[in-house]
């Protein structure tokens, strides 16, 4: 999905208007004039310049305020697998502690595969061998803290 | 050369070639990984280094830290995934040459090269590592200042898109790089009170999302035929690599001479070294035009710089004590636990364990070639998966090492929050490597930057006015005005010649 130069300018800009304002209030050091605020707020002001210009050659260049589906863009499929790798990696993220690494990392393993368009026999296949080596490697080879879960007691 | 016959004992015991073989397995493995990092493997080897003795610990380290800086080349080529951030500054070189059919001669190059570089890096460190390190320790905040201005310059001006989307990348990578309490008043700063982000946003993480989980988004999405290596073997990795070091052996020696340079800068290793190199070898190529098409020169340069600044980092840690880079910061610390305390003493009191160290070091270079080689071999194989088994397995591996870094999942909604903006940034023609080397670079900057304006009293002038931090600032500002002026005098003579 391609976003016109002048909308992402524009959004620029009110990101850096938006880091200048809440960094502005930042305390200095003691008896400076320098402080926590001055290298976000000169990013800020920098940030506001480069999307004003980015803007205006934006809307000189008729690469104004459009907003276009191309290619994989229209595809709602598409659209569909990226959400799914989002919502799979928050899912794993929420539930790996309490049932730990080897059950949470073959849920995940096994939804990504299908995700990919891999057929369900050889995901149901490869997921928890692929979650066991991983697990391997990192867990005992190097010595990874992953969490245990559920499972603690067998590894 | 009684210690010089001690060393060589010392190194060639078998136990300490056994260590050194399983280091080098090692690096490669976790070098070419995507998201895990050269430094990622000292600091995993360390509790395992804990159980030698000083010799067979330092060789661990120095050997799996040569490949893994190597190995990170191999998925940014076969894959556009760089496997290290040293790799990152070519890997869209090196699979432009995969994508023309010249896998091999990108991996041989790389490797050829980068054992070049590391023995380059190594003769300095044994020979003029006093004078360098003190050279170094010379500079000032003024110069640090100039010179991350001059890495993040570079950043920009190599990057393949707009310089203006270049720079809104890079202020991206600056922001995010002032998030936490880590700033020069100790002040929470864009943390929405969450504590987690107190410590600011790990950037091995950001790294695995910037590039390697984007990278799976944008294979989920892809309608086009799956990116795949080519089903070829890949032979002939080291075939006309002799005419190739005969062709590049200037930008072969330019390349290791800066690498070594920037490695020996305190707190400026190997990613930097092979940006500001790749920078500097389309900058003085004759033919800047072929470079982003899937051209070998820039490979040469910047593959021998990030391994000349591995041995360059050595210099201020083992001559002063200071870490040249996030590698040799971990290794000070084993020199400590294995009492070797780094420092001027050490050349006095071990010099049996400096010159071990050295030989070491020349021996992971050399062994490099023989052990990139076979990596090179198996690599193909393992990426010879189908796409669709490949990609979740890589999602897996970047899950799991964002989680390693942080022991937290706050590692892993790092890479997904990052990886997200990457996928987008990359969509709409930004380019996501300046936006690392914001993340990098950003505490340093501020913090010289700060600490110059304190120094200077807010005045400007200041920043030129010792002489190496001038000739710095003087680059710096010409490498910006230089392209204004000459776009501005084609354009006159364009317009002249229409009249």
């Amino acid at each position: 999905m391609r976003v016109g130069d002048a909308v992402i300018g524009v959004l620029v800009v009110i990101l850096g208007l938006a880091v200048s304002w809440s960094a502005w209030s930042l305390p200095n050091l003691p008896n400076q004039s320098y402080g926590a605020a001055t290298f976000p707020v000169a990013i800020g002001i920098c940030l506001m310049g480069l999307g004003a210009v980015m803007a205006i050659t934006g809307v000189t260049r008729g690469n104004g305020f459009t907003l276009a589906a191309e290619g994989w863009g229209r595809s709602p499929g598409s659209w569909l697998r990226l959400a799914l790798v989002v919502v799979l990696i928050v899912i794993f993220v929420m539930v790996a502690d309490k049932l730990g690494f080897l059950i949470a990392g073959t849920g995940l393993m096994f939804a990504l595969l299908v995700t990919f368009r891999t057929n369900v026999f050889v995901a149901l296949l490869v997921s928890p061998v692929a979650t066991y080596v991983v697990a391997w490697a990192f867990g005992n080879l190097l010595r990874v803290p992953l969490p245990r879960g559920l499972l603690s007691s067998l590894w | 050369m009684g210690d010089l016959s001690t060393a060589f004992l010392l190194v060639f015991d078998p136990y300490v070639l056994l260590v050194i073989a399983a280091s080098a397995a090692f690096g490669l493995f976790v070098g070419s990984i995507p998201g895990l990092t050269a430094t990622m493997a000292t600091a995993l080897l360390v509790p395992v280094t804990f159980f030698m003795d000083p010799v067979p610990a330092i060789a661990a380290i120095v050997t799996a830290t040569a490949m893994a800086i190597f190995s990170g080349d191999i998925p940014g080529c076969l894959l556009r995934i760089p496997g290290t951030p040293a790799s990152a500054a070519y890997a869209d070189e090196a699979f432009a040459m995969t994508r023309k059919g010249q896998a091999e001669r990108a991996l041989g190059t790389s490797l050829v090269f980068s054992a070049m570089g590391g023995l380059f890096g190594t003769t300095v460190l044994v020979l003029a590592a006093p004078a360098l390190a003190e050279f170094a320790l010379s500079f000032s905040s003024f110069e640090y200042f100039w010179l991350v201005c001059l890495g993040l310059s570079c950043a920009v001006f190599i990057s393949p898109a707009s310089p203006m989307k270049g720079l809104i990348s890079l202020f991206i990578g600056l922001l995010i790089a002032t998030i936490g309490i880590d700033n020069p008043a100790g002040q929470p700063r864009f943390t929405f009170g969450d504590y987690e982000l107190l410590t600011g946003v790990p950037f091995i993480p950001a790294m695995i999302g910037l590039f390697a989980v984007s990278e799976v988004m944008r294979a989920v999405v892809s309608r086009a035929p799956p990116l795949k290596p080519g089903s070829e073997a890949l032979t002939g990795v080291l075939r006309g690599q002799g005419a190739n070091i005969r062709r590049y052996w200037k930008q072969g020696l330019r390349g290791s001479i800066l690498g070594t340079a920037i490695g020996a800068l305190p707190g400026a290793g190997a990613d930097i070294a092979a940006w500001i190199s790749y920078a500097v070898s389309k900058r003085f190529s004759r033919t800047p035009e072929k470079f982003g098409t899937g051209h070998e020169e820039g490979l040469a340069e910047a593959g021998a710089s990030n391994n000349g600044a591995l041995s360059g980092a050595w210099i201020p840690a083992l001559v002063f004590g200071i870490p040249g880079d996030s590698i040799t910061a971990v290794v000070i610390g084993v020199l400590y636990v294995k009492g070797m305390n780094p420092g001027p003493t050490i050349f006095i009191h071990k010099p049996e364990l400096i010159h071990a160290v050295f030989i070491v070091f020349f021996l992971a270079n050399l062994i490099l070639l023989p052990f990139g080689w076979m990596a090179i071999k198996l690599s193909k194989q393992a990426l010879r998966v189908p796409q669709q088994i490949l990609m979740p397995l890589i999602l897996m591996f970047c899950v799991v090492g964002a989680f390693a870094i942080t022991n937290s999942m706050y590692g892993v909604v790092v890479a997904l929050c990052l990886g997200v903006l990457g996928f987008f940034m990359e969509e709409n023609g930004f380019p996501v490597a300046p936006a690392i080397l914001g993340l990098v670079l950003g505490p340093m900057l501020e913090q010289n930057f700060i600490t110059s304006l304190i120094k200077a009293d807010g005045s400007m002038l200041a920043f030129f006015e010792r002489p190496i931090a001038g000739g710095l600032g003087v680059v710096t500002i010409a490498l910006w005005i230089v392209p204004i002026v000459m776009l501005l005098i084609g354009r006159r003579r364009r317009a002249a010649q229409t009249v």
